[in-house]
């Protein structure tokens, strides 16, 4: 396993997450994640994504399969980008819906604490219908704000 | 053209109308004349109106000291007229430092990242002045002729921002303000100034009226005299009566100490007008040197019978100059003379107190009125008085007292009734410190 | 989506590092990388800045492959925009330097801390396109 077991905590607070896929030519393209979910059993993301925001994203996976997801934590700022292949999307379930209806929720509270606009992030970021793209990870990098940042994480390491 | 670029362009051109009031406000308002800090304090109020800078400050900087000192203020609760930041020291200190305008918006964010990624903890701010929780600041320095002569500091707790346009519009109206701000300061400066020349050159006219009184007037009196007296010696010598000469002699000798006297005080007062005076400091044992001074006038007491007594040790000794000081006695023990009626009595002495010798003088003489006491030390009003026997003076004895006391960095104080005598008491520096 | 251009002054209030954006790179092995950056600068109509501390990766990437996409959040529509960016080079002097440099000191001296905060340099990059996502 590429993700470390303390990641699956880490994963299920209101992280503001982002993937991003780029195609043959080297034309990266972000995508705002509407929620996210880990398999640990497999290393497996499910990334909950508007289909207003997935034209490229698709388009890019189709020709290359690599895709890369950013989890950063609101308040400290700790993060860690988690690259991989890119398996498969399909529809959301109304589970999933729910859920991220629920994240955004969460997330935005936390802005919105900020002084930011809740409800302005909500129209920004939600659009249904969402996509759910899975991939797999094989490697996890260190995001977090500091001198030396970037550097992968194996195993076993925090 | 469409509708979409119409609404576009009429927009543009009420935003520009918008910005030409602001100005012609801003100008009328400069071109007041009312004093400078009433000035800026209308002025912030039209940004608030018209651009919504609802909390502003104006900072006047301190070349020498390298502050700046908050002039006006607007929209803040207690007065922050008078707090200073020091150049370099957050916005303001950055933008008067680097004479550029900074924009800072999403302040507590940025703020907050930088504490966090610096693993130093929360938040360890250097207390600002104005909003303690600001999310958005703007510092434009105004220049004039690449001189700093304000900076202009508008904050809020909103997220304000301005484009570029703004920006470009506040720094050109940062240019007016400069300049007159700059005019206004010259002009306070000028006015200052001129006060002080002013002052300076009435004193000097005093000075130079006095001077020609005493010529005019005091002096005359003693060549005068001597006019008299030669003609006197004329017509003895005619008459052959050569046993009148000595008592002629006496009163030519009496003039003619009178005579010194008065001129030895006018060049010492005119040279301390001038700042002529050169002390050269000294310890001095004062019995001693009393007792030399109170020696020049010793025909004068026995003249007038008045007794003088000295009662200072042996071994007390001052710290001083020791031509002023001379001057400061013989113009003390003279006048204790001159009021003090025939028969009566000066006493002398001294103790120690402290690092200070204080020396007292005691007469048995007329005394001085409230009047009198209140001008003693006055150049201004001064007439010369007679003694108890027709002594003349100049005026000028205790005025020279006084500055030469305090030249020799002494104090002095007088006590004095009508018909009960004066007390001169004197405070000078011990020439013998303990510590 | 709405493709329609969008001119950098229509965004200004996006550029004022009110929201992190995000910014995405890829290597020139097809690898795409993502991360936040507090800011981008406004420079003039087809230029803007970016700074970065410590994002060793993206800047890596950018020097092979000088593309880069921003998403930009607007604070005051929360509207988001798209910004497709070309590396163009890096100053260490100049006047979008010293003005994003004054910026950080700006912050950092507030907190005592302008001895670990120090702008590196000041990466310039072409505005492509700039899209309302």
């Amino acid at each position: 396993m590429v993700v470390p077991a303390w990641h699956v905590e880490f994963l299920k607070q209101p992280l503001s997450f982002w993937i991003a896929t780029t195609n043959l030519e080297n034309i990266p393209e972000p995508a705002k994640c509407t929620g996210v979910s880990f398999d640990p059993e497999t290393d497996t993301f499910t990334c909950f994504v508007p289909s207003k925001f997935t034209e490229k994203t698709f388009k890019d996976l189709a020709e290359n399969p690599t895709m890369a997801l950013v989890g950063v934590e609101l308040h400290t700022y700790e993060g860690y980008q988690y690259k991989g292949q890119y398996l498969f999307q399909r529809e959301c379930t109304q589970d999933e819906i729910d859920f991220q209806y629920k994240y955004m929720k969460e997330f935005t509270d936390i802005l919105d604490s900020f002084g930011y606009s809740g409800p302005g992030y909500l129209k920004a970021y939600i659009h249904p219908p969402f996509k759910a793209i899975i991939f797999k990870a094989t490697q996890v990098f260190d995001q977090s704000p500091k001198v030396g940042t970037g550097g992968e994480i194996k195993t076993g390491q925090s | 053209m469409s509708a979409l670029e119409i609404e576009k362009l009429s927009s543009l051109l009420a935003e520009s109308n918008r910005k030409m009031e602001i100005f012609r406000k801003v100008s009328f308002e400069l071109n007041k004349l009312v004093n400078l800090p009433e000035k800026l304090q209308t002025i912030l109020a039209i940004l608030d109106e018209q651009f919504g800078m609802a909390n502003s400050m104006i900072l006047i900087p301190d070349h020498d000291k390298q502050v700046l000192t908050v002039f006006a203020g607007h929209g803040y609760d207690a007065s922050i007229i008078g707090e200073q930041v020091a150049f370099g020291q957050g916005l303001i200190g950055l933008a008067a430092v680097r004479k550029k305008h900074i924009n800072l918006t999403g302040i507590r964010r940025k703020q907050h990242y930088l504490a966090t990624v610096s693993n130093e903890g929360d938040l360890n701010f250097v207390k600002p002045i104005g909003l303690s929780d600001a999310e958005s600041q703007v510092a434009i320095p105004l220049l004039a002729n690449d001189e700093l002569v304000a900076v202009l500091m508008a904050e809020s707790r909103n997220f304000c921002v301005y484009d570029q346009s703004d920006e470009n519009f506040l720094i050109t109206l940062a240019q007016s303000l400069a300049v007159s701000i700059q005019n206004s300061m010259l002009y306070d400066s000028m006015e200052k100034k001129i006060k002080e020349r002013t002052a300076e050159l009435q004193h000097l006219n005093n000075t130079k009226d006095k001077f020609f009184s005493i010529i005019s007037h005091d002096l005359r009196g003693p060549v005068t005299s001597f006019q008299s007296l030669t003609r006197l010696f004329s017509y003895y010598n005619k008459e052959g009566q050569s046993d009148k000469f000595e008592s002629l002699c006496s009163k030519v000798e009496q003039s003619v100490d009178t005579l010194n006297h008065l001129l030895e005080n006018l060049l010492d007062w005119s040279l301390s007008q001038t700042n002529g005076i050169q002390c050269s400091f000294e310890v001095i044992q004062l019995r001693e040197f009393i007792q030399t001074i109170v020696d020049i006038y010793q025909p004068n007491l026995i003249a007038k019978e008045i007794e003088l007594s000295l009662n200072a040790d042996n071994t007390t000794c001052i710290r001083g100059d020791r031509h002023t000081l001379a001057t400061v006695f013989r113009n003390l023990i003279s006048n204790a003379i001159k009021f003090t009626p025939r028969n009566g009595s000066i006493r002398i002495s001294s103790a120690l107190e402290d690092e200070k010798v204080r020396i007292e003088l005691r007469d048995t003489g007329v005394g001085m009125d409230c009047r009198r006491l209140l001008n003693a030390f006055q150049l201004q009003g001064q007439r010369s008085t007679f003694g108890t026997e027709k002594e003349k003076g100049t005026g000028l004895g205790l005025v020279l007292v006084k500055e030469f006391t305090e030249l020799n960095e002494g104090t002095i104080d007088i006590q004095s009734d009508p018909g009960s005598g004066t007390i001169i008491t004197l405070l000078l520096p011990n020439g013998k410190p303990t510590r | 989506m709405n493709q329609s251009q969008v001119k950098l002054e229509e965004i200004m209030p996006a550029l004022q590092g009110v929201i992190p954006s995000i910014v995405a790179t890829s290597s020139l092995e097809h690898i795409p990388n993502v991360t936040y950056i507090s800011q981008i600068y406004y420079v003039d109509t087809d230029h803007v800045a970016l700074s970065f501390q410590f994002f060793n990766k993206t800047i890596k990437n950018v020097r092979e492959n000088p593309m880069l996409v921003a998403i930009l959040t607007c604070p005051v529509h929360y509207s988001l925009y798209k910004l497709t960016l070309r590396y163009k080079e890096s100053q260490t002097s100049g006047e979008i330097f010293d003005n994003m440099s004054m910026q950080l000191d700006a912050l950092a001296i507030v907190q005592k801390k302008e001895h670990i905060f120090k702008l590196r340099a000041a990466d310039i990059y072409e505005v492509i396109s700039i899209v309302h996502v």
